[in-house]
Parts: C-alpha cells; structure tokens; sequence
C-alpha cells in the first residue's frame, strides 16, 4: 500500500496518502501520523515525494519549452535532452513498479535505493533550471551556467549534466561549422556570440576590440562627434534568420560569448566568417568570382573535412577545445593566405596604401607645399565649415594636383575629399589659453578685430580627409584607421603650415636686416619645425613605413597584415607623442605660439621698426618656457627608455648640445 | 607649375657651367638633346616643370636665360648637339660682341645699357610660369661680364622682384699670386658687395679647391675646363634635386634655404660632393654607406672652397648642414650616422644657437646608372668662408694701395670722379668678414642688436 503510494508520489509529487500542495515550498503537508505507517517510514515517504515533485517541475519545464518555439535552440536541445534523463526516469519507475508487483515484501528502503542517482540528480538539475529561468539566459549564455554545473565531484551527477551541456555544444558546433564552412549565421533567436553589425558606419573585419583602439586614438583627436560614439555602441542582433548580408558585417557579442571560449578563438572565427563575406560578396565584379575558382585551395572538399571534424567532436561527452582550436585555426590560415593574395595581387593593398601615404602622409611634398601657399589665408580665416568653403579647398587642391602633373600618381584623387570639422562645442578653455594670450597682446596694437584669434578654432586646425573605401579595402581600412590616419595628418599639416609661414617670413624679411631678434627667433622656431617634421615624416613615418611594406609583401597572413597595418598607426602615433598627452599639448603650444609669432611679424610689416622689441622678447620667453618644458618630458621619458625613437628627435634637436648646455632652452631673447 | 626657377647664365664661365648643368638635367629627366622627351621616360613621377617649360609641341625649354656680352661660349653652345635646346629668344649676346675686357666696370656698365633688352627677357621669362619662385645665377666673380653684368643684374633683380629668391652660383677665382686676370681681386671684392647686399643665397665654388678636387679625386694632372664645369654642375643638380625629385620635405627653394642662413648676411654657402667620379676614370671609392658619404662631406678636401680651420685666433665652425642624400637609404641609417659624427665631434657647431645636420633624403634619376648605392650632397654654412674673403681682400688691398690697374676702371661712369665704389665694396666686403667671425662667438645674437644701433646713429 505504501509501495503504491510511493510510486504514484514518484510520478507526480502527490498521491491520496500525500498530498503536496503545488504552492507550498515546504510540502510538509501531509498527514502527520498515519497509523499503519511507521514514522521512519513516513520520512522516506517524504523523500520519494520530494523527488516525484523534482520529477514534476522538470517535467513542466520541458513540456514548456516544448510548447514555447520561441525559448530558442539551446534551450530547446537542453530540454530534449532532460526529457531523455527523464525518460530513463520513468522507465526506471516503470520497472520499479513492475517489482514491486512481483514481490510484495520489497519495502520502502528498495525504492530509495534504486533512486540514490536521482535524489541527487533531480535538485541539482531543478536548481539549474531555476538558475536558468530566474537569469532569462538565452544561447550560448547558458552554456556556462550548465558547464559550471558539471564541475561537481559527483560523477553521475556531472556526466548527466555534461550531456546536457554536450547536446547545447551540438548546436554551438553547428552554429560553429555553418559560419566557418560558408560564412553564414544561422541563429534564429539571436542566440549565437557572433552577430550582425547593422552599422552603417561599419568597421573593418576583425575589429573585435574597438573600445581598446579607439581610446588610444581619442587622446589625439580634438572633436568626436557625438552620433560616433553612439554608432560604436553594440547593437543586440535583430533576429534574423540565415542572413546573407550585403555591406555589412559581423561583430562579436561580447555578452553572449561562454567564458571557456577564448577570445581569440571567438576572433578567428569572426575573421572566418567575415572573410567568407568578402568573399562571397564580389557582386560589383565578376572577375573576384572568377579569382576564388583560380585559387588553389579546393573550398569544397576544405569545407567537408571541417564539417567532418567538427562533427567529430559532437560526438564526445567534453568538447575538446584543443581540437576546436586546431580545427578553426587551420581554417584561418587557409582563409587568410587566401585574403592576402585577394588584397594584395587583386585589390593592389601596396597601390592602396601609397595612395594614402600620398594624401594621408603627405609623402607628395610639392603639392601640399603649394596647396599650403594658395590656401593659407583662406583656411586661416575660416572659423566654420561651410559647403562652399570646403567645395573652395577641394578645388583648389585639385587644382593643385593639375598643376603638378600628379594625377597619374595620385590617381585616387577622387576617393579623398577635405572636410573641416569644427568642434561643435567650444574647444576646452585650457587649450587655447596660451595662444589667446599671445595674441590679444598684439590686439592691443592693432585693434583689428575684437575677439582674439584662436589658431586651433581656425581652419589649418580643423582639416581633416574624408577618404571613401571602396567595398573590399573597407575590411582593411577601419574607420578607426581613418580617424587616426586624420590625427596623424591634423598635426603633418599643421606643422607644414607654420613651416611655410616661418619660410615666408624668411622670405618677407630677407632685404631687411633691421631687427635681428626677429631673426633669430625665426631661426629657433623653424629649426624646431624643421627637425620636428624631419623626426615625423622620415624617422618615424618613412622607416615604420617601408618596415610595413616590407611586412607584408612577406606575409601569408591577412590578419597579420591588418595587425601589423594597426600597428603601424599606433606607432606613429606614440613616437609623434600624441598619445603622450603632456607632450602632445606642449608640441601644440609650440605651434600655436609660432603661428602668433608670424602673424604678429606680418601684420607689422611695414611698420617693424616701430614694433615693440618687449612683443618680441615675450614670444621668445614663452617659445623658450614651452621647449623647455618639451625638453624636460621628453627627457624624462627617454630615461624610462619608454620610446626608443626618442632619441633620434633629441639628438637632432640637441645636435650641437645648445639645448643642454642652455638648460633646455633656445637662447636668450 | 608653381614655384619655377629662372637660369640665369652670364659670361664665360657661367654660360660654360649652364651648359654642363643643363646637359645634367636633361640627362637625368630623359630628355633628348632636342628637348624630346625620352620614350623611356615618359612615366616618370619626377618634376620637369620647375626648370623646364614644354612648348606647344610638348618639347621642354629649359627655364634658361643665356647672355653674354661676347659670342664665343654661346656660338659653341649653339653648335652643339643641344642647340635646339634653349629658346633662341632667351639667348642674348651684345650687338658689338665687344665682351668686357675683363673689366667689372665694364660689364656694369654693358648690364646698365642693356638693362632693358636683358629685362625684356627675364620679364617674359617670368611672366612665362605661375608662381615663379626665384632666380638662379651662374657666373663666375673674377672676369667682367659674369661679374660686373652679374652685379648689375642681381641689383636689378633685387629691385624689381624683391619677394623672390636669388641664389647664385658664383666661382671664385685662384688665389694664388699668378692670375690670369690681374684685376681679379677688384673684380671678385666689387662683386661680393652685390652677392652680399643683392643675392639670397649664394654657393660658393672655389677655383683652387675645383682643381685640387679633380686632381685628387679623379686623379687628372691637369684638369680640363670641361671637367671642372662637370663639378660645378653635379653640384648644382645635387642641390636641386629634392625640388625635380619631391619626397616629403624640402621641395621648395625657399625651404632649403631658409634652414641654412639664420641670418640674411650669413649667406654664402659652401658645398661638397661624394662619391664623384668622372666619365673615364675608375671611382676609388668602393663601397658607400650613409655613414661613409657623411663622413666624407665634412672633410675638407671634399669641400669645394678651400677655407682655413682657424685664422686669427678664431675657430671656424659650422652655422648649418644640409645633408642631401640621394640614393636608397634606410632613414636608421641616417640616424645611426648622426650619432656617430656627433660622438667623434667631426663637426664643430656655432655656439649661439641650436644647430645640426639636416638631411634631405632624395631620390635618384632613375635613367642614370651610378656606380653607387648612396651618394651626397653636402650645403653648409661655415664661417671658414670669411678666410677666402679674407684672401681675396689681401690680394685687393695690395693693388688699391698703390691705384694698380685703375685706368680701365676710371674710364667708366662709375669710377669718373673717385675710386669711393671701391672702398665701399671693401667696406661691405670686411663687414661680412666681421659677421662671419663674429658667428664663431657665444655673443653673436647681440651682433647684429649692436650694429643695428650703429645705422640708426648714422
């Protein structure tokens, strides 16, 4: 009777004898003595209940699932898979039962014997799906709240529940193997840690840390757009099904990426997957089609092989990471080398850079010599970005380019387009103080204008490139790249500018010898420049250069290619200080302090004579106080030994040790 | 076509020197002793159009003025091969083909009459390009045409284009006692008044260090003319050639210039050249590394000015470098170069101012096969130029103390009444040698302060 009582509480979590309210956590209800039942009998009674009403609520879980299409693959494999453990549960019930019937004298004890696996099975498996339920987990997210389930020294317990993690792996696999063998996601419930990027302003592939590079270009960049930073923040994947994207690309989704997989691992297998995007995305030209059926790799039989590993390993209990590693790294390879010829002997990546060299770089000196001449007054005093005004520059620069003969050099002309960027809001007060200073002395004098000049809210300050990427080179060239190729040009051009001006100072001053300070200001300034540009454009920028042409004409590898390409520009970047942002600030001051200093010489042309030499000595002082403060930091930095190119700039600006000799500075004026 | 150079070629010896350096220049951009482009190089990245213009059926006209107040070096440059080279109309030769004599006076006194003919030509010349960004003028400061006609024209040019560049190409004569004109000194003391006050920027080329070079260097017992003008003209090609081979910097006249004379006065250039090496003899060097041209420049037997290292208690030293290294050359090894000059102290620098070796990395012709990997130019600014001013001075002061020679001076206008033009020269002349020696001192930033009071008390 017990017997019977017992296996119907199995079943169900109540029985006549027991009733088990479905609300009360506690279930003690029940009768308190039952006069033919033993009390000890009772509390086993209990027990069997406790694992009938376990047995219920997984039930109702999974019937749930079953019925809800919407939970997802995961889940939904999960709960297949606990139907099965409670499958062999019942059967194990049914043959319980069928005991029972059979012998009569089997006592209560049988029962808790024959279920020991599942009285510490069913809690730890209720307590996974409440975790579950309650965190609302979905994909891959519950992969390691089931893995970290299977960490338990129970043996039955963690093999039962690594099967339950094995049948999730069977869909990651899938998911996995869909992306690596075609490059496509299928993820109908957005459940996958690799989604769709539905930017417009989208990366390039394999930017999966954009966070990390961007704060290393941002010390540098004066104005950041607000809508940027709001289009860099990840987008939650629409739940598309089989998507085949056109323009836009994959990114990885943090959040959903299980810890146990690494982060490199998740990377190699967006690169693949973006990759195959390329690839497959050749609708502009049909001669890329043509290029994957020259190609020596057989992707076919490549793709069945991989389907065929990856299949392999659904078949263990563990998913054998290493295998997985090996497996998608060798599918990396392969697909990189292919990417690196696509880029490189297709796509001309070496024509392609030089052209940004050209433009970016300023590695045609000429032109932006002349393009400096004819625009310098016009961007000077331009204080904001008008169409007409940059329509104006870009034509001028044409014109440039015309007048050169450099349209069959520069050949992309077309692709790059000058835009001034003004900061929308006022530049921080902190930054411009110096050159406001300087200059509203000599408003005094002039009284030209009423509000003083600022040099960084002028035009020269705010130019930056507009550069389209075409389709393919848009894996290549991020937008983050861009945005640093700009850092970069904002201070090659700037630098040029103030040189050009100390030049047409030499040039406005060479018949008159009348005030030899300004001589010899002119003289420390442009030698700053001078060494400045010469340290930048050759030391740093022509040898990391030539070091990444030579990089990649040597590699096989199209991530490394982009790699060693962002580590160009972040090179560049700290050996011209910007990241360095004390001595970043003081180069600037320089600058600014140069720019005043000839603007003030050439507004008092004619009348030079009668300028007061205390305007004169006070721009040397503060030329001076700011190298000297450079000196002082930069230094300091070589002691660390932090930049091992600092010693070419130092060297050049100290050739003849005046600079240490006269305690960092440039002579008394 | 911005920033267009005008040739200006005077006398004997600068028409000579023109001649060499426009041969170069073809040579080097591929084009053809008619002014053909080269099939060759028709898809060169390099820039013609700062000397030369292309006329209506695509021939390239060097930007090039000829005069001469004799037909001799011009008649040969029009039977040779390069004939049809220059525009005719630029090529100007005085209608009595009388030349100078050898006379400063003289040849001032010719450039004064022909002052409108001779700036009809430039003018045009001028008008001919868009931005034109200076004037380059080869002579030499010793005979009477390149000399006085040069003077009279760097005056006028001075004048009438006071925002352009004027560089000058002037060879300076032997200084040895045995002249082939004995008026040399008046001549080159006349005329370095006018390279003081009316060029921009002047590079020196010594006679005497000319011929030592090529007697030591290319190893010639006796140096042709022919030889010496080759010389001349590599150096003038070499200073050119970050302008006709643009890389990142220096690609203006201005921007060269500017970084070598800190001060307008403190403009008279000496230069060296390394590897050189001529058609028929087998260069001695062997091997050249950036490091190796480096050296090389700084060593006075390559520099083509013979200067003293020291005289009067003053220690000469360098004001400014410009390094211009041509050839395929890794930046570290620039770098690498530098510290090891600045380690073994093998320049000695101005102690009144921050200064260095500025390098100018350019490319080569790439239709000229040089022995060498790597060769350079060397432009620098050294006080040691003021012993050579000093020597010509010496020889100057011996002849006016006793009038010597003046007759022929005295018949022109300018020397009718008095000799004054002479001692004003020699005044301007000891002026610059004072400058340049006062360079050499801690105080010279206050040099120019103290003078400044001078002519304003005056």
């Amino acid at each position: 009777m017990a017997l019977h009582e017992a296996l119907i509480a199995l079943q169900t979590g109540c029985s006549g004898l027991l009733t088990l309210k479905q609300d009360d956590p506690h279930f003690k209800k029940r009768f308190p003595t039952i006069p033919y039942i033993h009390q000890g009998e009772l509390e086993i009674l209990d027990r069997l209940t406790q694992i009938g009403r376990h047995y219920r609520t997984l039930d109702e879980y999974v019937q749930n699932i079953l019925k809800n299409k919407t939970s997802g693959l995961y889940i939904l494999s999960f709960a297949f898979e606990l139907r099965s453990i409670l499958q062999s549960y019942l059967h194990c019930l049914s043959q319980l039962e069928h005991e029972c019937l059979q012998n009569t004298s089997l006592t209560l004890s049988h029962l808790t014997v024959a279920l020991t696996d599942y009285t510490l099975l069913f809690p730890a498996l209720v307590s996974l799906i409440n975790t579950l339920q309650s965190t609302g987990y979905r994909g891959c997210q519950i992969l390691d709240i089931i893995r970290r389930s299977t960490l338990d020294g129970n043996t039955i317990l963690s093999s039962t529940i690594k099967k339950l993690l094995c049948a999730c792996h069977r869909i990651l696999i899938k998911q996995i193997t869909s992306i690596l063998t075609q490059g496509q996601i299928y993820d109908e419930y957005g459940e996958f840690f690799i989604g769709l990027n539905n930017n417009i302003n989208v990366e390039a592939m394999g930017m999966t840390t954009p966070s990390i590079s961007r704060m290393t270009s941002t010390v540098a960049s004066r104005s950041h757009s607000p809508d940027r930073e709001r289009q860099s923040v990840l987008q939650t994947p629409q739940p598309n099904s089989l998507i085949t994207p056109g323009y836009s690309q994959y990114q990885l989704i943090p959040e959903m990426l299980p810890s146990y997989i690494p982060l490199q691992l998740a990377d190699k297998i967006l690169f693949i997957g973006e990759s195959w995007l390329l690839l497959k995305n050749n609708d502009d030209d049909d001669n890329d089609r043509k290029f994957l059926l020259l190609n020596p790799i057989d992707y076919d039989e490549q793709n069945h092989l991989v389907q065929q590993q990856l299949y392999a390993l659904t078949l263990s209990d563990d998913l054998n990471m290493f295998e997985l590693e090996r497996i998608i790294e060798h599918a990396r390879i392969d697909l990189s080398l292919t990417l690196r010829n696509l880029f490189v002997d297709r796509f001309h990546l070496i024509d392609e850079l030089e052209q940004i060299r050209g433009f970016y770089l300023i590695e045609r000196g000429e032109l932006y010599t002349l393009f400096v001449n004819r625009t310098n007054q016009l961007l000077l005093n331009t204080k904001k970005s008008t169409n007409a005004i940059e329509n104006d520059i870009n034509e001028v620069f044409k014109q440039c380019l015309n007048d050169l003969h450099l349209e069959t050099i520069l050949t992309n002309a077309d692709k790059f387009k000058f835009k001034l960027n003004f900061p929308h809001s006022d530049t921080t007060a902190q930054e411009i103080s110096g050159a406001r200073r300087l200059l509203s002395r000599t408003q005094g004098l002039t009284d030209n204008s009423n509000t003083p000049f600022d040099f960084w809210s002028c035009g020269w300050a705010n130019l930056s490139i507009q550069y389209r990427v075409k389709y393919p080179m848009k894996a290549f060239f991020s937008e983050n790249c861009k945005q640093r190729y700009n850092d970069i040009f904002h201070l090659l051009i700037i630098l040029r500018y103030v040189q050009n001006e100390l030049n047409s100072l030499w040039l406005a001053f060479k018949n008159k010898n009348k005030n030899s300070l300004i001589w010899h200001l002119r003289n420390s300034m442009s030698f700053f420049i001078d060494n400045f540009q010469y340290y930048i454009q050759i030391d740093v920028l022509e040898y990391k250069y030539q070091q990444l042409i030579r990089s990649i004409l040597s590699s096989t590898d199209f991530q490394q290619i982009k790699h060693l390409h962002e580590l160009f520009l972040a090179d560049i970047q700290t050996h011209s200080f910007m990241l360095l942002s004390t001595a970043y600030q003081s180069i600037k001051n320089i600058l600014s302090i140069c720019v005043s200093f000839c603007l003030t010489i050439k507004q008092q042309e004619n009348t030079i004579n009668n300028l007061d030499e205390n305007i004169l000595r006070q721009f040397g002082k503060e030329f001076n106080d700011e190298i000297r403060l450079l000196f002082g930091i930069l230094g300091m930095v070589q002691k660390h030994n932090a930049l091992p190119h600092l010693g070419v700039f130092l060297t050049r600006l100290d050739f003849n040790r005046f600079l240490t000799n006269n305690n960092g500075s440039f002579g008394e004026f | 076509m911005p920033s267009e150079i005008i040739t200006l070629q005077l006398g004997q010896c600068g028409n000579q020197i023109g001649m060499e350096f426009w041969r170069q220049l073809c040579a080097e951009h591929g084009i053809s002793p008619e002014g053909k482009l080269e099939p060759f190089a028709t898809e060169g990245s390099d820039r013609k159009d700062v000397f030369f213009y292309q006329a209506d059926d695509q021939h390239y006209i060097p930007r090039a003025v000829l005069l001469d107040l004799e037909p001799r070096v011009i008649d040969g440059i029009m039977k040779s091969p390069y004939r049809h080279l220059y525009n005719p109309e630029n090529v100007y030769i005085s209608k009595d083909g009388g030349g100078a004599g050898n006379n400063w006076a003289q040849g001032f006194y010719q450039g004064e009459k022909l002052y409108e003919e001779i700036f009809d030509i430039i003018d045009r010349e001028a008008d001919n390009g868009d931005s034109l960004e200076g004037f380059v003028l080869c002579h030499s400061i010793a005979g009477g045409t390149g000399s006085g006609m040069g003077s009279n024209i760097l005056e006028k040019l001075n004048d009438r284009f006071p925002k352009k560049l004027i560089q000058t190409y002037s060879v300076f004569p032997m200084t040895n006692e045995v002249a082939d004109v004995v008026v040399q000194p008046y001549n080159s003391v006349l005329t370095l008044k006018r390279l003081t006050e009316n060029a921009d920027c002047t590079v020196v080329l010594d006679n005497t260090a000319l011929n030592r070079i090529a007697t030591e260097r290319l190893k010639k017992a006796t140096p042709t003319l022919a030889e010496l003008n080759q010389l001349v003209s590599t150096i003038m090609s070499g200073s050119t050639s970050t302008l006709r081979y643009p890389g990142y910097m220096n690609n203006d006249l201005i921007s060269l210039i500017s970084s070598l004379i800190p001060t307008p006065r403190l403009h008279f250039l000496i230069s060296a050249y390394t590897p050189l090496t001529s058609d028929n003899t087998e260069s001695e060097v062997r091997k050249t590394t950036v490091l190796d041209v480096m050296r090389r420049l700084l060593q006075p037997k390559n520099v083509m000015v013979t200067t003293a290292a020291r005289d009067r208690n003053v220690t000469h030293c360098y004001v400014s470098i410009l390094n211009i290294i041509q050839g395929d050359v890794d930046p570290s090894e620039v770098h690498k170069s530098l510290m090891r000059i600045r380690e073994r102290k093998l320049a000695d620098f101005i102690p009144w101012g921050p200064a260095s070796i500025q390098v100018a990395l350019s490319k080569k012709s790439p239709y000229i096969t040089t022995q060498h990997r790597v060769s350079g130019l060397m432009l620098a600014n050294h006080t040691g130029i003021s012993s050579l001013f000093d020597r010509i001075c010496e020889h100057f002061d011996k002849l006016i103390k006793r009038e010597a020679f003046v007759e022929n001076f005295r018949r022109l206008p300018m020397f009718k009444d008095n000799l004054d033009e002479f001692n004003d020269s020699r005044e301007v002349v000891q002026q610059l040698m004072d400058e340049y020696r006062a360079a050499t001192t801690k105080d010279y930033i206050n040099f120019g302060s103290a003078q400044m009071g001078q002519t304003e008390q005056t």
